[in-house]
């Protein structure tokens, strides 16, 4: 089996992939959502290990490049590397920490399918338009049913707003009706108020986009408290106007927003004391709040997150 | 924050967490979901792409795509998992962890 990935080097982007096996061509066409065009090759039932310089691409802006090999038993290695580093040798492949490649259970589908094609070139609004995201994600549920065909997929694709799947395997039925049991559905009193702490510009949307965009569609009480100006990531003054932004795209405004900068971000170590404790009890003293958001992952490299 | 709520000044105040793009929770590290549809998909999108400082920032753990769809195609995962076209998970911390 062949693999070829070719990049618009105008665009830096992957602009197709084939791949020939059994005497079938599988043309992939994907914008930069590398990811998603992971998820399409993943299914397919690969067999031999195939490995090709040609299959690498990258963003031009810092040259970065995405080199992938796909071994005998379908194991999928990704890595993102500098063009010299890989070609120096001195980078080595490692499995992309993703739910969909880790997951052994993960459907695949089978080897009926017999063409997948997207569009060849995608801007944003096609992003929306074409709805690949969820297209790849259609593609992994039909996959552990094994009459499914990858006509449903493009069924699926045009209607792809309101479309259901056809045929879902009860597995996955009985795991999605055993999750839904555990969960409550978020939701709040017109006298709620809520905080959203944000530690930089952009998490709060990010991480909580859909509670902020329900409270302001739905007139609740909400304010976002960013802690930090984000300067470790760009200008202050930019981060600050792109939240604006952002937050006014959702429907907000400046009075949902409030700036301010713990005092260890000022710090060198970073260090959390008893000051910034001080610190965001006033605010909470001051907004009174019923309910407060705040962003936290354990594993995050970023330790601002933490 | 944490240590804020730990220190129980505000036992009033429901706490939740919400997770940053880098981490996928499991299935209990998550109590609350909020699903939604394709139109907030599309506003989150848009509101994403405002932080237009950062549309180039690569991941530090080699995740090749851009911040924003590494976001979306999240809650579309948990979207999958609870019947709605995209979901984002939230963590109730008084309930679970007092």
């Amino acid at each position: 089996m062949d693999i070829q990935a070719n990049s618009q080097k105008d665009l830096n982007l992957f602009k197709k992939i084939i791949v020939k096996k059994d005497g079938l061509t599988y043309e992939i066409s994907a914008d930069r959502k590398i990811s998603d065009l992971l998820n399409l090759i993943l299914p397919l039932n690969i067999q031999k290990e195939s490995f090709n310089e040609n299959s690498t691409s990258g963003l031009k802006s810092n040259k970065q490049n995405f080199v992938f090999q796909i071994s005998q038993n379908n194991d999928i290695k990704i890595k993102s590397v500098f063009k010299e580093e890989y070609l120096s040798g001195k980078s080595e492949l490692e499995e992309l920490k993703h739910p969909f490649f880790s997951n052994n259970s993960n459907p695949k589908l089978n080897s009926s399918a017999k063409l997948i094609k997207i569009t060849d070139e995608m801007n944003i609004d096609d992003y929306f338009t074409n709805n690949v995201t969820k297209a790849c994600f259609k593609i992994h549920d039909c996959g552990n049913s094994e009459n499914t065909k990858i006509d449903d997929i493009k069924e699926i694709k045009k209607d792809s707003n309101e479309a259901s799947i056809k045929e879902i395997s009860n597995s996955i039925l009985k795991t999605k009706l055993l999750n839904e049991k555990n969960k409550q559905t978020l939701s709040f009193e017109n006298t709620d108020k809520i905080l959203v702490f944000s530690p930089h510009p952009d998490d709060e949307i990010l991480g909580a986009c859909g509670l902020i965009y329900k409270c302001f569609t739905e007139s609740y009480n909400i304010k976002v408290v960013y802690m930090t100006s984000g300067k470790g990531g760009g200008q202050a003054e930019t981060r600050k106007n792109e939240a604006i932004a952002g937050i006014n795209k959702l429907g907000g405004s400046e009075n949902n927003m409030i700036f301010t900068n713990m005092p260890f971000y000022e710090k060198k170590d970073r260090e959390i004391t008893e000051d910034d404790i001080i610190h965001a009890t006033k605010i909470i003293e001051e907004e009174k709040p019923t309910s407060i958001f705040i962003c936290s992952d354990i594993f995050d490299p970023n330790g601002t997150h933490r | 924050m944490l240590d804020l709520y730990k220190s129980k000044k505000f036992p009033d105040i429901k706490f939740y967490f919400y997770y940053s793009v880098w981490y996928w929770p499991k299935e209990d590290e998550y109590s609350h979901i909020l699903p939604y549809k394709y139109e907030t998909y599309k506003m989150k999108i848009y509101a994403m792409l405002e932080h237009k400082s950062q549309l180039a920032n690569k991941f530090m753990e080699g995740d090749p795509r851009p911040f924003y769809q590494r976001a979306t195609t999240r809650d579309g995962h948990y979207g999958q998992i609870h019947y709605s076209d995209f979901c984002e998970v939230y963590y109730l911390i008084n309930t679970h962890n007092s």
